[in-house]
């Protein structure tokens, strides 16, 4: 309103930006107090800026939303410090993912800008993404009782986190080109090889996610009693096939049956939040390294141990937050395709979140799905910073929309 | 695009509904069971933080020391004897006994409610920190006394509480030991010593659980007073025989009532009526009264961890319910809990909350707060619980309970015999209170493989509540 | 630094980050609220965004905005709502496209006809096309500035009986460009710059009009003499001319 009086024009989200920088200074700065190491000391100068890049910086090369990284940002950058904290090496190679997957971001933004004809790429998307699923099942290895890693010489990758984002691109086109039953097919695949491979964790996150997409576009009450059915038969038939099923539920439903064995996990995430009670135990000060994954599963129940409860409502919070941005993307955008598909990222982030942080305070059995942004991770955090650059795409299309519109209006000008 | 928008905002409420469920069920679960969480043995961050906070002390209602620290070893106090009595509730330094206040008040002993000020003052003052002085309801002389009058060599638990205000006096787990000298032969004990059985030993009431059924049938039923039931010793139901005690059907031996009345059925305790009168209530209302009486509740105590007492629901044949009127079949409960029904019976029908921690104070005097008598429901109405009382002073002056009966003190009773499959002698069980305003105590007295209620642990009762009027339990 | 001295800083901490936390989620949910706000205000001042033009229903005369991609139906939740005999609750569906103009994708069971002519397969819709769906007759009308092809002039009534009796309908007429064409032969049209568009008026006859619309440096020119009328209009304190907005409707 009185942008005479201002030199600058207002940045929208400078305070927050600030606030977040901030707060990773004195972090960081803690720790280096702690542990006296210079890499601590160089990282609370450096995590602040790589936040002012990935914020203020990305925004000035692709017309992105800038609340959405503000927020991002905030996670992916707790997730360093807690991990830091907790592992010094695991957290310097968090803060490499990181970065890379800032770059991949970038690139998804601008497929889902630049891409018109979605047609043929979805094909391609399918048939690689039913290839990828099968790899493990050919080369995989175990590992906590599922088998979904693929290892590369060293390097190691999931297939089925991948596949998460070919699933919200591939399901919103052929929904919005209304051919439900093929998207439910190739859903149902794509369902069918992480059941094979017992990844119960992320096929849940599949139907939730194919479901949420179904709804959204055909508003149908007879597929949400459908899929509910369908969903509960599915579990129950998990439930009866393996046997690893039945042993997480008989966890959920009493873990301090065996302390020391199986309940272990779940046992001491718990104490270790009612430890940290309302405020936490204080930053450097817990022992959080006693709950086994403690850097992958359960580092939300770290981050309740050592910051308190509050905070994690504060985290819990911006999760929202991101939520509720990504449902606003979904409502600004033109076209159907784009309006699935970003509300498809939405509800893979959301189900994702509740899924682990569900199992984490014992709402709902445990399943091996990684908490978004922070979690330890290369093919985790990449993948869900994908989902932001998908979201970003939709959201800069948006704009331009409004853009042309008000081009058009200027054009049409007024009546003679 | 109309329609996709508003599926969209529909799905976006679901995923905040979501979110809020998160959130609501983490603060539910954190307020409800974070003690006990807190409390477990596998807290090794607790465990850790202990090293460094000097503990405090454990006191009784009438100030006396039972555990404190020195030169950083926490020392149990007073004769081996009173030591030894109040074991399981004070718990001993290596957490053998679970739940006991050493481990279930961790958070005032070792100072984990302190407030960052308070830190800050003792790191100026550079004292080691130390934790508050936690104040318990219960009466170590008491406890020792109840201790020296137990059958030795027997298991068994004793629970006395206030019934008005739900303050637990004693709360006693035989056999016991002494916390600061455990040797091997406590540990390898098939009595497991440790095992804290006034709250965690699960019972089979027997026929201590006729206060529930006499409930269900004055609840249920307004001509109780006028029914007559009808006792031939031998009830067939299926494959289940009902029979009274001192029947012996290989002997030939039958115990026979006749024609009796609900309150000369509760007095003589006879199992066949009982059996009768569940019949006629049916499964679901005497389930109905057991349920608000506590049964199959998830028992969520301030102060005290409760096993859950069970009102068995699979299974449900004649025999089945007959035998649950009667207190037997697949029926549990803790000897507390059973102390808290006749607290309730003797309250005019409100079940108090039974509380263990009187009061905890903070090293430079400062009170905590937060503790303060609380109702757990009202499961008996004031005339019903009127009607059950009569029964059980019936029982006391002439019934199964006259062992109980002290000149001048209206103690009401109900004694108990439960058979236990494999046992030589019956369980002994005597459940009671005395009804006088000025000294609400009620009681509860399982002597596990010792014989008739009657004739082992109603002589205890009795003893127990003379020694309490002696003492200056008058209020 | 001593243990006991970080360990008093660190629990100091907590509360400092809780504090941190909390303001960075206010401000951003102030932020939200904000740019939900401005964007509603935006769209308030763009009463056409995200609209490629109307629907007027011949028969009720009632005129209803055209989003880019929607559904045509009786139905509540159509995007334009058309009740009648023969009409299905989702009757067909359309998409805008760049260059090609309002692809109509008919359902199945409904009758669809557009230019009189009966469509089993989507087609594309120009300005001035008319669209039966049942016994319904709707009008599309495409605003000014879109990247689609010149209509041709919309013939007479019995223009369209003479082509209908003729073999081949559009030979001989006068047109510019095919009005309605299979997706195929659509997708060779000539693409035309966004200032020449068609400005979807009539005239006084209730002729419709076509005419180039303004280039850019004629808009900024015509907008800069308006503001000085206005200017001079504000000065002589007559009261301020109530701009009719050609394209003012509201979603």
């Amino acid at each position: 309103m009185n942008e005479n009086k201002k030199s600058r024009p207002h940045v929208p989200g400078r305070g927050t930006l600030l606030a977040e920088m901030v707060f990773f200074f004195l972090g960081f700065f803690l720790l280096a107090l702690k542990d006296g190491k210079w890499e601590s000391f160089v990282l609370s100068v450096a995590v602040p800026a790589i936040i002012y890049v990935g914020t203020a910086g990305i925004s000035h090369l692709f017309p992105s939303d800038r609340l959405l990284l503000s927020l991002t940002n905030f996670l992916c950058a707790l997730g360093v410090l807690v991990l830091y904290r907790l592992s010094p090496s695991r957290g310097m190679s968090q803060a490499v993912n990181y970065g890379v997957g800032v770059g991949c971001m970038m690139l998804c933004a601008m497929l889902v800008r630049f891409v018109r004809n979605w047609k043929w790429l979805t094909v391609l998307i399918m048939a690689g993404s039913v290839g990828l699923l099968a790899l493990p099942l050919l080369f995989g290895r175990e590992t906590n009782g599922a088998k979904n890693w693929v290892s590369l010489g060293s390097y190691s990758f999931q297939p089925s986190e991948v596949v998460k984002l070919a699933l919200l691109v591939s399901v919103s086109y052929l929904l919005s080109q209304r051919k439900p039953l093929i998207a439910i097919g190739f859903g149902g695949v794509c369902l069918l090889m992480l059941m094979l491979q017992k990844d119960l964790g992320t096929a849940l996150l599949y139907f939730g996610v194919v479901f949420v997409l179904l709804y959204a576009a055909t508003g149908s009450i007879p597929l949400v009693i459908g899929g509910v059915l369908g969903g509960a038969g599915a579990a129950v038939m998990g439930y009866q096939m393996f046997a690893h099923v039945k042993r997480r539920v008989a966890i959920w439903l009493n873990p301090w049956a065996d302390t020391e064995g199986a309940g272990y996990q779940i046992v001491q995430s718990l104490i270790a939040i009612v430890n940290g009670g309302a405020w936490g135990v204080g930053l450097g000060l817990g022992n959080a390294q006693v709950i086994p994954e403690y850097y992958n599963d359960f580092i939300f129940s770290v981050i309740l141990h050592e910051f308190g409860v509050v905070f994690g409502l504060v985290v819990l919070c911006m999760y929202l937050f991101i939520i509720i941005r990504a449902v606003m993307i979904a409502r600004r955008s033109r076209t159907v395709f784009h309006a699935l598909l970003a509300t498809g990222c939405a509800s893979m982030l959301a189900l994702q979140t509740f899924v682990i942080i569900g199992g984490n305070i014992k709402l709902i059995p445990l399943t091996g799905v990684t908490l978004p942004f922070i979690s330890y991770g290369g093919t985790s955090m990449l993948c869900s910073l994908c989902v932001v650059g998908l979201l970003q795409g939709v959201a800069s299309l948006a704009k331009a929309g409004i853009q042309e519109d008000r081009e058009l209006a200027m054009q049409g000008g007024e009546a003679p | 695009m109309k329609q996709l928008r508003k599926n969209i905002n529909r799905v976006a409420l679901f995923l905040c509904a979501l979110f809020v469920l998160l959130a609501a069920w983490g603060a539910y679960s954190l307020n409800t069971y974070g003690n006990r969480w807190f409390s477990s043995s596998a807290n090794t961050f607790a465990r850790s933080r202990k090293k460094d906070v000097t503990a405090g002390d454990i006191l009784d209602r009438s100030g006396v020391v039972l555990a404190t620290t020195v030169d950083g070893q926490r020392v149990y106090q007073g004769e081996a004897a009173a030591r030894r009595a109040t074991v399981h509730v004070v718990g001993d330094s290596g957490y053998n006994v679970n739940n006991s206040a050493e481990s279930f008040f961790a958070t005032y002993l070792y100072g984990f409610d302190m407030s960052f000020l308070e830190r800050l003052s003792f790191a100026i003052r550079g004292e080691q920190r130390r934790g508050d002085t936690v104040k318990l309801t219960i009466d170590s002389r008491l406890e020792t006394y109840i201790a020296s009058i137990f059958p030795s060599g027997k298991a068994g638990a004793v629970v006395v509480m206030n019934y008005q205000t739900g303050e637990v006096l004693a709360e006693q787990s035989f056999p016991t030991f002494d916390p600061q000298y455990i040797s091997a032969s406590v540990k390898s004990d098939p009595q497991k010593p440790f095992y804290n059985r006034a709250v965690q030993g699960l019972y089979t009431p027997g026929s201590t659980f006729k206060m529930v059924t006499a409930a269900s049938v004055i609840q249920h039923f307004s001509d109780y007073a006028a029914r007559q039931f009808q006792c031939d010793g031998v009830l067939q139901l299926g494959n289940r025989v009902i029979t009274d005690a001192g029947t012996n059907l290989s002997e030939n031996k039958i115990t026979r009532h006749g024609a009796l009345s609900l309150q000369r059925a509760f007095q003589v305790s006879c199992n066949n009526a009982f059996a009768q009168a569940a019949l006629q209530l049916g499964d679901l209302r005497l389930k109905k009264t057991a349920e608000d009486l506590g049964f199959n509740d998830n028992f969520l105590f301030r102060d005290l961890v409760v096993e859950n007492s069970s009102y068995p629901t699979l299974n449900r044949t004649d025999g089945e319910i007959a035998w649950t009127g009667a207190g037997q079949s697949a029926l549990t409960a803790s000897p507390l809990h059973m102390c808290m029904i006749a607290s309730a019976i003797a309250n005019k029908g409100v079940m108090m909350e039974p509380r263990l921690l009187l009061s905890a104070t903070a090293p430079n005097g400062t009170q905590r707060t937060g503790f303060s008598t609380r109702e757990y429901r009202r499961p008996l109405t004031a005339a019903q619980a009127e009607v059950l009382k009569e029964y059980m002073r019936a029982v006391v002056t002439g019934g199964t309970g006259t062992a109980a009966n002290i000149p001048g003190t209206n103690v009401c009773g109900k004694t108990g015999s439960a058979e236990i499959d494999g046992q030589e002698f019956t369980n002994a069980w005597f459940v009671g209170f005395m009804d006088e305003s000025a000294s609400p105590y009620a009681l509860s007295i399982v002597v596990e493989n010792a014989g008739g209620g009657g004739s082992v642990a109603a002589p205890m009762a009795k003893k127990i509540f003379t020694w309490m009027l002696k003492n200056g339990y008058i209020q | 630094m001593s243990g006991e001295a970080y360990e008093l800083l660190a629990l100091l901490m907590r509360y400092v980050f809780v504090v941190i936390g909390a303001l960075i989620v206010f401000r951003a949910a102030r932020w939200m609220l904000r740019d939900a706000r401005a964007y509603q205000k935006e769209i308030k001042t763009l009463p056409d965004a995200g609209l490629v033009g109307e629907m007027v229903d011949l028969t009720t005369d009632r005129a209803q905005p055209l989003p880019r991609e929607g559904t045509i139906g009786s139905s509540r939740d159509c995007d334009i709502r058309v009740k009648g005999p023969n009409v299905l609750r989702h009757h067909a569906r359309f998409e805008f496209e760049e260059g090609k103009g309002l692809k109509i994708i008919p359902s199945r069971r409904g009758l669809t006809v557009l230019s009189g002519v009966e469509i089993r397969k989507p087609a594309y819709a120009l300005h001035g096309t008319q669209l039966t769906i049942g016994n319904h007759v709707l009008r599309v009308r495409l605003f000014a500035g879109l990247n689609v092809p010149l209509p041709a002039r919309y013939p007479e009534p019995d223009a369209i009986l003479e082509a209908a009796e003729e073999a081949v309908p559009w030979e001989g007429m006068n047109v510019d460009a095919p009005y309605w064409l299979p997706e195929e032969q659509a997708a060779q049209a000539v693409p035309f710059r966004r200032d020449q568009g068609y400005d979807g008026n009539y005239d006084e006859d209730g002729q419709m009009t076509w005419q180039h619309a303004y280039s850019m440096e004629e808009l900024r020119q015509a907008q800069a003499e308006q503001n000085w009328i206005d200017s001079q209009a504000e000065e002589e304190e007559a009261p301020p001319a109530q701009r009719r907005r050609r394209r003012g409707r509201r979603e």
